[in-house]
């Protein structure tokens, strides 16, 4: 796995969050594909087909169970490009129901990880689809 | 987000409960009835049975059933007996002798006044009677008991024949008013009826009560979830941008870069608390639906 050959898209809407991951992943090398909302982000992902997507779940226009599940539907690269849910709601929690059915690769409570972990755990997921 | 209640107001262990309740009630209420309704009959029958003993073997066997008995001592004696049983049993409206000759039934005597509509004078003939009058008449029967409708109206008739050396000399009837008897009998079916409906009633309030107390607790979650999140991103947010920016720190003032550590600690140490904090309540919360 080439970094420099990896497309992820990250997808929140927290400017802090988006900062952080983009510092430490540009550092490493990715080519980085970024979106503030769910709509945006599914955009972004039918057309440029990312490697790898983190995906935030509490957004404006299209939560990010939505996007996934839009996701998985589109085709061969949408059932398998592993997906990342970061989030700070529990996995079971009332709102994170359902989602289990669309098969997110990781679940990540963002007040338990930092980014550095985060990339970690990508360059692990991404060397397994390899 | 669209917070919808996911309870359900029956499982299948609500509707065997139902089902059961409603088979107890409605096996109670037959057996009620089966009861007051056989209860009944057999009190009427043992009551026309010894009412017959009583009477005069002799006094009917001198009846003519004919207008000569209006002027009869006999006559007027046993008819001053039926009026007398008929005063003291509220429950039956009339009681009577019946004959038979020339294949008709008739009245020796009843227990109305003669001043009453519905009195019947000795040899009236009775056009009404039924296969179990002639039966008892006849002597193919010794007494029975059935619905019959005549010209006076519904009644729960119980006869029972009067013999004398085994032929059949007149049959003894008692009528009780069959709304009377119905009445009697919906009173006593009005009980676990009433019963099972009541019970039915309590068992929906309870689902009902306990559903509103799920869609309440489901609703406590979510709100709680809500506010852990909100709680949680901010913080995580600082935390993040706190820690990256500290890998960038060449060219960074020293006292700026140590402003930043500061701020990242605190927040990582708030961090931590908050996460601590929501993890206690959250199981204190699974303690208490236990």
């Amino acid at each position: 796995m080439n970094p420099k050959d990896t497309k992820i898209l990250l997808i929140d809407d927290d400017e802090m969050i988006l900062k952080s991951l983009i510092t430490v992943f540009s550092a490493e090398g990715f080519q980085m594909l970024t979106a503030r909302d769910g709509n945006e982000g599914l955009v972004q992902a039918l057309n440029k087909e990312p490697n790898l997507i983190i995906t935030d779940v509490e957004m404006d226009k299209a939560d990010g169970m939505s996007v996934l599940h839009e996701i998985r539907k589109a085709g061969p690269w949408g059932e398998k490009v592993p997906v990342i849910i970061l989030t700070n709601f529990d996995a079971n929690d009332e709102v994170m129901k359902g989602i289990v059915a669309d098969k997110p690769s990781l679940f990540l409570l963002k007040s338990k990880v930092n980014p550095v972990e985060i990339l970690e755990k990508v360059k692990d997921l991404l060397s397994k689809e390899i | 987000m669209n917070y919808k209640s996911s309870s359900q107001l029956f499982s299948w262990y609500y509707v065997v409960i139902i089902v059961i309740i409603l088979l107890v009630g409605i096996f109670a209420t037959f057996y009620t009835y089966k009861d007051v309704s056989n209860n009944t009959q057999k009190t009427l029958l043992k009551d026309v049975a010894s009412m017959a003993v009583a009477f005069n073997i002799d006094d009917i066997m001198n009846l003519t059933g004919t207008p000569l008995d209006l002027t009869s001592p006999v006559y007027l004696s046993l008819k001053n007996k039926l009026e007398t049983i008929r005063a003291t049993n509220e429950e039956v409206r009339f009681v009577y002798f019946l004959g038979y000759r020339n294949d008709q039934v008739f009245f020796y005597l009843d227990s109305e006044p003669d001043t009453s509509e519905d009195y019947s004078p000795p040899g009236q003939v009775y056009d009404e009677a039924t296969d179990l009058d002639i039966e008892i008449l006849k002597g193919e029967k010794g007494e029975g008991i059935e619905f019959s409708t005549d010209r006076w109206g519904s009644w729960l008739t119980s006869l029972v024949s009067i013999k004398h050396e085994g032929q059949v000399i007149a049959v003894l009837g008692m009528d009780m008013s069959a709304d009377r008897y119905f009445r009697n009998l919906y009173t006593h079916l009005a009980i676990p009826i009433i019963s099972t409906i009541f019970v039915l009633i309590l068992i929906f309030i309870g689902l009902l009560l306990r559903r509103k107390e799920k869609e309440y607790i489901s609703f406590k979650e979510k709100l709680f979830s809500l506010a852990t999140h909100d709680l949680r991103s901010p913080l995580t947010g600082i935390s993040w941008l706190t820690e990256t920016t500290l890998m960038n720190k060449e060219g960074m003032r020293k006292e700026d870069m140590q402003n930043i550590e500061q701020i990242h600690e605190k927040v990582k140490t708030l961090l931590n608390s908050v996460n601590t904090l929501l993890a206690s309540t959250d199981e204190r919360k699974v303690k208490d639906k236990k």
